[in-house]
């Protein structure tokens, strides 16, 4: 075998891999002894600052309370009451004011919102409400012309800006006014017990709230016969039996003194008041008692050879308002063949 | 495998023969003994005493030498409105830091500590403190909170501000019930507290 050329040697450091990994160690110390004496001689200067102590800036801070009343709602206690076909608020009759006061007992100052239960159905749809501010819980006898609003009671309307807040111990006054929207004996005996909620705000959770006890706004309806009395007239073998009976004339109106006048007739009805008439008695002007007699014809007893009892009721009609009464406690009315087709009182 | 050359035996040209394991720990040794003494010789030498070339003179006899002093003081006491808090509502008040240093200082809060009984008041209440230019521009509202923070807080932060030597700077202490507060913070006992304020060698 033949030698070739003899290769020729890098001349760098590879060159003498052993003399070169010899020298490594020292480098790395002279490399490492630079860094760290610099590093440390020239950076870590020592040095000393003085804290004066923590001096003390005490206060106090104190919660506020919100609390609001509310008062005057007795005054919208109403029962309706007007002739006039046409509803009109310039009638006392159909028309009740109050101011309604509300106090900010709190350390806060409020904004206020209201609102109604048991306000639902028909009948408080028909019940205009109408707000406005009044001034040191007095309110003005009529309704004014401008800054209010209005809704129903079964819709209410929005609080006027004049009391849709109330400072920190000062009080604001809501004048509510309502009327009927509707006619008497449409409304005869229609009821509603509102009850009136104050809410007061401050921020984004502190409420407060107070409800009014409720009060009652009512349709006038005449009473029904109360009291009635019997006395049964026997019958002979040619007269028929009959039983005659009594009661106080129904008056209306004292209670509200608007007038003092008295039912214009009265109807019986058997079982009950929505059944027919069978008698009407129309008492005269100004009687202080009513009677009727009451006979088998009246009651419908026709057939001979019959005994048994009737159910009679009476009911009252006014002539001023146009309302008809409930029917008064019923009557368990006997009959029977002897005396001749006779009618007896209640046992 | 190798081929002769001349009668000299030549290492392949391809590969370099691997070093032994021996050896190679030896090389790491080596240099982790070079790396340790030079950090050891390096710190022994830049943390030792120096000499420089210097000059010196007698004091004359009597000469004395004072330590520095570094204190401050309230000078007027922080007090805050006493009437009750609502939500939403800002209550402000300053009060007056005295310095009687030689050095300025570093007015900092170093936390604050509620001393009255933790409630849903407290709890809900914020805290701001700034150095006002008076009195007047604290109640104003028109001082900015350099530190804000909750009762308790121990949360230190600095104000911004150097005390001269001998001056005094004005606290501006802001409270607030945030709109947000809790229902249950009304009507709670009052949250009485304390600001700590440490100064700093500037």
């Amino acid at each position: 075998m033949t030698a070739g050329p003899r290769p020729s040697r890098p001349r760098s450091s590879r060159a003498h891999p052993r003399r070169a990994r010899a020298g490594l160690p020292w480098r790395t110390f002279v490399a490492v002894f630079l860094a760290v004496f610099v590093i440390s001689g020239a950076g870590g200067t020592a040095s000393a600052f003085w804290t004066v102590p923590a001096v003390p800036l005490g206060g106090t801070a104190n919660a506020a309370t919100a609390s609001v009343t509310l008062a005057g709602t007795a005054a919208l206690q109403k029962e309706y009451r007007f002739t006039t076909a046409t509803p009109s608020t310039a009638s006392n009759a159909n028309l009740v004011i109050a101011p309604v006061v509300f106090t900010n007992s709190g350390t806060s100052p409020l904004a206020l919102s209201v609102a109604w239960s048991g306000n639902t159905g028909a009948y408080p749809a028909l019940i205009t409400v109408t707000y406005w501010a009044g001034a040191s819980g007095a309110c003005a006898s009529s309704v004014p012309s401008s800054g209010t609003t209005v809704g129903t009671l079964a819709s209410p309307p929005a609080l006027p800006a004049g009391v849709a807040s109330v400072a920190i111990g000062a009080a604001v006054t809501l004048c509510v006014a309502t009327s009927l929207n509707s006619t008497v004996a449409l409304q005869q005996g229609n009821t509603v017990s509102p009850v009136l909620t104050l809410t007061g705000r401050v921020g984004t959770n502190w409420i407060t709230s107070v409800s009014a006890p409720a009060f009652t706004q009512s349709v006038f309806r005449v009473a029904a016969p109360t009291g009635i009395t019997c006395v049964t007239t026997p019958g002979t073998l040619t007269i028929a039996g009959y039983a005659t009976l009594t009661w106080n004339a129904v008056t209306y109106g004292a209670a509200n003194g608007v007038d003092t006048a008295r039912a214009a007739s009265y109807d019986l009805h058997l079982d009950t008041a929505t059944s027919p008439s069978i008698q009407q008695v129309t008492p005269a002007a100004g009687a202080a008692t009513v009677s009727v007699q009451v006979n088998a014809l009246n009651l419908g007893v026709l057939g001979f050879l019959t005994s048994g009892t009737k159910n009679v009721v009476v009911t009252t009609t006014d002539s001023v308002y146009g309302t008809t009464s409930v029917a008064s406690a019923t009557l368990v009315m006997r009959y029977g063949l002897l005396p001749l087709l006779s009618v007896q009182c209640p046992a | 495998m190798s081929t002769t050359v001349a009668g000299r035996r030549v290492r392949p040209r391809h590969g370099r023969r691997a070093a032994p394991e021996g050896s190679l720990l030896r090389r790491l040794l080596l240099f982790a003994a070079a790396a340790g003494a030079a950090v050891l010789l390096a710190v022994t030498a830049s943390g030792g005493t120096y000499a420089f070339l210097n000059s010196s003179a007698a004091v004359p006899a009597g000469g004395t030498l004072r330590a520095g002093t570094a204190a401050m003081s309230v000078t007027t006491a922080l007090s805050l409105p006493t009437t009750a808090m609502y939500p939403g509502e800002v209550r402000r008040a300053s009060a007056v830091i005295t310095s009687v240093s030689d050095i300025p200082l570093k007015l900092r809060v170093t936390g604050v500590t509620l001393t009255s009984t933790a409630n849903s008041f407290s709890g809900a209440l914020t805290l701001g403190v700034g150095v006002a230019a008076s009195a007047a521009e604290c109640t104003a509202g028109t001082t900015t909170s350099t530190w804000s923070g909750t009762i308790p807080s121990s949360t230190p932060g600095d104000l911004s501000f150097s005390l001269p030597k001998t001056g005094t700077a004005v606290i501006c202490v802001a409270v607030t019930l945030p709109a947000g507060a809790p229902d249950a913070a009304r009507g709670n006992t009052a949250a009485t507290f304390t600001v700590q304020i440490d100064g700093r060698q500037v």
